[in-house]
């Protein structure tokens, strides 16, 4: 079994920074790529044609951020569902919109789990060190 | 478009103008008009029927005359056949009665016929000359009679064979018929007169129904015009509150959803700005671990890393102070703009109920205060649960908060339905809020008073959102130290949307 990447889709650089630490600090040490733009983790995701086949095989947690810069986290999620080659790839949506509406759309579109970035700063750390434990349990499929 | 000065203008276009220019008291003009021509109408009518009247009169009074002069002429020759056959038959006395009572009653007639051509000159001049020519005759009858009378009968038959009592007949009978002949003209005047009038009034009742038809059509046009240009009026009034209301909708859309964005994007720099205080604080520890080991072995030269790891903390508190207050603010500006953007969904509401449940909510904290609390008889509405509890929620919950100290807290719920609205009073026996501070407390982070309470200021703000919302609005009459009383009205029907 390979080992599982976590992408990192979070364009503010300090999120980025505290939710590694706490992924860490939960004692999980799989590889994290990180990228602060929609564009370049699409690219990444799907290849330069679009088609997701560069990401074929490979054991995959995406962890989106839905305030990007350039495009709408929303926009991401269902790009990734649609790709025959990750639509089976764990999404988890962190973010600090908590609209009902939003979140029903997010999870009707496919998401595996969404979580509202709380302001307080313990919670915060509770809830991504959480998160961390359940990448340790989770079982991620291989990308066909 | 051309402008309407442009325009050739239309024959009907003058006429709407004509309308127009009579302004805004054309409708009484109309009318004032219609009801002068049914006047002079009525007028016309009752002149013209008098006057057939009394032509149709006339006429009867010259028939009356004509039948008078034949009953006339008809008595002389009775008088003079009878006195005849008294002369001719030996005397017999039965002729001679007859003849008398003939002849006592021309006078009578004569006078009668003088009497009804009193209004007329000519014909009285006519009888003039006739009244003696009949005395004349009369007086040649008398005399044979009296001649008979006397028993002198040769006498008596020997005036009769002479012409003279043949003479005066033929003269009275032409006079007669010449009378006769005049009253016949009269009569044919007067009954033209008769036609004429009545043809006149023919005319004056067909131009008199013209022109009430004329004025009917122009009533009925205008209001016709009237009603179209007012419609067009207001059609184009309701496009444009609309388009206003439209306009006004999208603007609080827009400004909602600026609440909403603004809050959200505060918040991530805000995670960041708590995150990386509390990864400062962990690193503090060992930090100052560090330096107290240091400064041991240094012998404390210069650098009082305790005053230092004071500091330190106290800029570390007031930095997670404010982020605290920050997050809090923010949550409020969230929670008002997603009061917003919720759906509302009206059902009818026992507001008695709702509102003893609300209290039911409240009584561990009223309770703690010693305050009573007491709901009155509430009339229902057809509206949001959710927004009429949370309402409700908020003034109990600031009645029970700012109570006087040392004054058992009162707090009476009352209501009342008005013209389509209900009103809702919540009244407290409180600190209250001086005149100056009663505009500021429904504003978002305002408040009043002494600051002796836990209290972001959102309350009251919140609550005017949620009436406006709804429909309605919310008034406050206070005094301070003397209670406040919060009135909330609400349509009986709240908006669906």
């Amino acid at each position: 079994m390979t080992p599982v990447t976590i992408i990192m889709i979070e364009d503010d650089g300090g999120h980025a920074r505290l939710i590694e630490k706490n992924v860490r600090a939960a004692g999980i040490t799989n590889g994290i790529t990180a990228f602060t733009d929609g564009a370049s983790a699409l690219r990444h995701l799907l290849g330069p044609d679009e088609s997701g086949r560069i990401s074929a095989g490979l054991a995959l947690l995406i962890l989106l951020d839905l305030n990007l810069p350039d495009m709408d986290g929303v926009d991401i999620l269902r790009r990734l569902k649609e790709n025959v080659h990750l639509r089976r790839t764990p999404v988890v949506i962190l973010t600090t919109t908590d609209d009902e509406r939003e979140v029903r759309r997010c999870y009707d579109l496919g998401c595996n789990v969404y979580i509202t970035k709380p302001v307080d700063y313990a919670r915060f750390a509770t809830a991504v060190r959480q998160l961390g434990l359940f990448f340790s349990v989770i079982q991620v499929p291989e990308a066909p | 478009m051309p402008s309407p000065a442009q325009a050739p203008l239309q024959p009907e276009d003058r006429a709407t103008r004509l309308l127009r220019r009579l302004g805004p008291r054309r409708q009484a003009i109309l009318f004032a008009a219609g009801a002068a021509i049914l006047l002079v109408n009525v007028a016309i009518l009752a002149w013209t029927s008098q006057q057939s009247q009394s032509q149709s009169q006339w006429a009867s009074h010259s028939l009356e005359v004509q039948n008078k002069l034949s009953d006339l002429l008809l008595l002389l020759r009775t008088a003079e056949s009878e006195q005849r056959a008294y002369i001719l038959l030996s005397a017999r006395t039965a002729y001679r009665t007859s003849y008398l009572e003939a002849a006592k009653e021309i006078p009578d007639k004569v006078a009668e016929v003088r009497s009804m051509t009193a209004d007329n000159p000519s014909q009285q001049a006519r009888l003039a000359e006739l009244e003696p020519i009949i005395q004349e005759k009369l007086e040649d009858l008398a005399i044979k009679v009296r001649l008979l009378d006397g028993g002198d009968m040769a006498s008596a038959i020997s005036l009769l064979s002479q012409d003279k009592g043949r003479e005066l007949m033929t003269a009275i009978k032409e006079r007669v018929a010449h009378i006769c002949a005049v009253e016949q003209r009269l009569l044919a005047t007067r009954s033209e007169d008769s036609t004429r009038a009545s043809r006149q009034l023919l005319f004056v009742g067909m131009a008199d129904s013209f022109a009430i038809l004329l004025l009917g059509w122009l009533a009925i046009s205008f209001s016709l015009r009237t009603t179209q240009s007012l419609e067009a009026a207001k059609a184009a009034l309701e496009a444009k509150v609309e388009e206003r209301v439209a306009e006004l909708r999208e603007a609080n859309d827009e400004l909602q959803s600026f609440a909403y964005i603004v809050g959200h994007d505060l918040r991530a720099p805000l995670v960041n700005i708590m995150g990386f205080t509390s990864e400062l604080q962990t690193l503090r520890d060992a930090i100052f671990k560090q330096l107290a080991q240091a400064g041991e072995a240094s012998n404390g030269k210069g650098f009082d890393d305790k005053a230092a790891e004071a500091e330190f903390d106290e800029a570390i508190g007031f930095i997670k102070a404010a982020t605290v207050k920050m997050e809090r603010l923010i949550s409020a500006v969230l929670a008002i703009s997603r009061t917003g953007k919720r759906e509302l969904k009206p059902e009818n509401l026992d507001m008695s109920a709702l509102v003893n449940g609300v209290v039911a909510t409240l009584a561990h904290e009223a309770q703690a205060v010693e305050a009573e609390i007491e709901v009155g008889t509430l009339p229902p509405v057809h509206c949001d649960r959710l927004a009429v509890e949370q309402v409700f929620a908020n003034l109990l919950d600031n009645a029970i908060k700012y109570l006087r100290p040392g004054v058992p807290g009162r707090i009476r719920i009352t209501g009342y339905a008005a013209s389509g609205r209900v009103i809702y009073e919540v009244q407290d026996n409180g600190r209250g809020i001086a005149e100056a501070d009663q505009r500021r407390v429904f504003e978002l982070f305002r408040r009043a008073g002494a600051q002796d309470q836990r209290g972001e200021g959102i309350g009251l703000a919140h609550v005017r959102a949620l009436v406006r919302r709804l429909g309605g609005s919310i008034k406050l009459a206070s005094t301070l130290h003397g209670g406040s009383t919060f009135k909330v009205v609400l349509p009986c029907a709240c908006a669906e949307q």
